[in-house]
């Protein structure tokens, strides 16, 4: 698990062109890159946080996972401890990571505004969102309050796309408000108004997370379920088939209506309508930059055993069912929800494209749009696992790159910053969310202690 | 490296609960294995901000269970748990974990009790162990962790918890010095 650093390399290598690049990069990380180099499969692929390595790869696939309960269900709470003295994260050979702000209790969600500042979501207690302004090396962070007395806030989104955004939206308790907003802003110059006023509230899953279509004509609100399984959930409803029409094939009712939804709507909060259903918890919505394809970070389920089900990232197509609650990974039955079962609906589920080790809890997710990491790694995913609690040894708690080619991905994933798990108990970090900076460099946010921590990628 | 967790979970499975009755016990021994696995094998968390329930007033254990599952409470964890229990497993639980003996007490020395601790009493009774009160089965406080006390009365000032309306209210009218006063003087109190 030693992680190699570059030092010593980087003089020696200053002047020499770009194909002994990533031949350096292979030397210096021989160890790690062995790993990384066969990408683990199968029951490999499932693992825990001792054997998480920053570079090891990663491929689960539906013909993977086990049969329900195949390990007893557990609880395995983790406590968060401030980090450890000599505690380190550790990550990929060439990349560092630092600190680069504290003392950001409940920090969640952050985005890159157009201009580069930096906006941050501290949700609980009370909700506000920060700005930070940095140097353009990102040097000297400076923090200012751009909102507060919000509840719950979450999803950050800046309207219109493109370089100069009007507003700035933040999903929070039951809606969706907009503060006006212009580049340069670091603390709101007006009261928000509200756009949407008629989210699901109560129960699990409080995360609102908001994003645009580049046309910017439409705006997605991703809303989690009330519940892990739907136990409790009541009959149909009367005329179900209108319910169906009107909330898409796959939705759930009762209290779970208009929930475990990626939900569409104007950016004036008209003409809401259910984008795609099933989808448990979708933490993090990003969109791809060039295709406008919508991505979810996904949490999956609980109470199935260690390696069930995976958590997954995938794109969300228009008017598709990925399962939840009747079914997970595909036509996977899940017996447990109320309401009946649902043989309708079997061949229907999309599975969804890039699995992640079960419990793994994804929660933000961004695309790299390049000029700081690795060539090859423009156009790939970054998502930050919060971390297990329903499995005996932990998952999750650290950052992970999903490689995309021609536009898509291709089903695996590398661990990228790991170190956070102390022990079988403590833990001193938990990734919410990543943006990348203007910079190149990728910041994540952790409200297990309030830190924005910087991963940049320098050859010396 | 995993001992600590490996035992836990032998002393979860051997001892997990309080029995009421082997048959009983029995019945639900999965399930209360998981509660174990935070509230303690033996009765006391390893982390104290999670609470001591062994002792606990069942009714009030029961009405929280209630609540996580309907959705009144939001905690993750204890949601997913709450909804896979049937009410008679909820039942039998709670009353398992009520007639638990709540478990060793502290020994630190009492401070002087904070002049606030009588609105206290007005509900949890007069030794602070709870009970029936004009707002529903109090819960007892007397003994529990410090830590677990104070993030629950700042919860339910900051309205992150709000499954009791009376003490929402009392906890907005406590500063956060003295609800940590408060907390010290419970978490020794026998």
């Amino acid at each position: 698990m030693k992680t190699q650093q570059l030092i010593g390399y980087g003089a020696m290598i200053r002047n020499l062109a770009v194909i002994t690049f990533s031949l350096l990069a292979a030397i210096a990380t021989q160890p790690t890159f062995a790993s990384a180099q066969s990408v683990r499969v199968g029951n490999a692929a499932y693992g825990d946080w001792r054997t998480d390595a920053p570079g090891v790869m990663r491929k689960i696939t539906p013909a993977d996972m086990p049969a329900p309960l195949a390990t007893p269900t557990t609880a395995s709470r983790s406590k968060v401890i401030p980090r450890p003295a000599g505690a380190k994260l550790k990550t990929m050979p060439g990349f560092t990571v630092t600190a680069f702000v504290t003392g950001m209790t409940g920090a969640r969600v952050l985005r890159t505004a157009p201009n580069g500042d930096i906006f941050l979501a501290l949700s609980r207690p009370e909700g506000k969102i920060m700005t930070i302004r940095a140097g353009a090396d990102m040097s000297s962070p400076k923090v200012e309050t751009f909102a507060t007395g919000l509840r719950d806030a979450y999803g950050i989104a800046f309207y219109p796309p493109g370089p100069d955004p009007k507003w700035v939206y933040v999903g929070e308790f039951g809606k969706v408000v907009r503060f006006p907003y212009r580049n340069g802003d670091l603390t709101a110059s007006g009261a928000p108004q509200t756009v949407v006023s008629d989210l699901a509230t109560g129960g699990n899953h409080w995360t609102r997370d908001v994003a645009f279509s580049p046309d910017g004509k439409t705006m997605y609100v991703a809303v989690g379920s009330a519940s892990n399984v739907a136990a409790d959930m009541g009959p149909r409803p009367a005329n179900f088939a209108a319910f169906e029409k009107s909330h898409s094939p796959g939705s759930a009712w009762d209290r779970e209506e208009w929930r475990a939804n990626v939900l569409t709507y104007t950016p004036e909060g008209k003409n809401k309508r259910v984008f795609a259903s099933g989808v448990r918890n979708c933490s993090g919505l990003a969109v791809q930059p060039g295709t406008g394809t919508v991505y979810c970070a996904t949490n999956e389920r609980d109470l199935l055993g260690d390696n069930l089900p995976p958590d997954y990232v995938t794109d969300v197509k228009q008017g598709a069912f990925y399962g939840w609650p009747w079914y997970y990974i595909g036509d996977h039955v899940d017996a447990r929800p109320g309401g009946g079962p649902r043989p309708d609906l079997a061949d229907k589920v999309t599975v969804p494209d890039v699995l992640l080790q079960p419990h793994s809890a994804p929660l933000g997710m961004a695309f790299n749009p390049g000029g700081q990491f690795l060539p090859d790694w423009k156009g790939d995913a970054f998502v930050a696992l919060h971390g297990s609690w329903n499995r005996a040894l932990r998952t999750g708690y650290k950052i992970i790159r999903v490689p995309f080619k021609d536009g898509k991905p291709t089903g695996e994933y590398q661990d990228f910053v790991i170190g956070f798990v102390a022990n079988s108990q403590d833990v001193w970090g938990r990734p919410v969310d990543v943006t990348f900076a203007k910079d190149g460099s990728l910041l994540f946010s952790d409200d297990g202690n309030g830190v924005v921590y910087r991963v940049a990628y320098k050859l010396e | 490296m995993d001992a600590p967790l490996i035992a836990l979970t032998l002393a979860a499975a051997a001892m997990c609960v309080p029995s009421a009755g082997a048959a009983a016990a029995g019945s639900v021994a999965p399930k209360t294995r998981l509660c174990a696995s935070c509230h303690g094998g033996a009765g006391v968390p390893s982390d104290h901000t999670v609470p001591i329930i062994w002792g606990q007033q069942p009714a009030y254990l029961q009405k929280q269970l209630n609540d996580y599952r309907n959705g009144d409470r939001d905690s993750q964890i204890m949601s997913s748990i709450a909804e896979s229990l049937s009410d008679r497993d909820l039942s039998q639980i709670t009353a398992q974990f009520g007639s638990a003996k709540w478990p060793a007490p502290s020994e630190a020395k009492l401070p002087a009790a904070p002049v606030a601790i009588a609105t206290c009493q007005a509900c949890h009774s007069a030794n602070l162990a709870g009970g029936v009160s004009p707002s529903g089965v109090a819960p007892r406080l007397a003994g529990q962790f410090s830590a677990y006390l104070v993030d629950t009365m700042n919860a339910y000032a900051d309205g992150e918890r709000a499954n009791s309306t009376a003490m929402t209210a009392l906890m907005q009218s406590l500063s956060p010095p003295d609800r940590t006063k408060i907390a010290d003087y419970l978490a020794v109190l026998r």
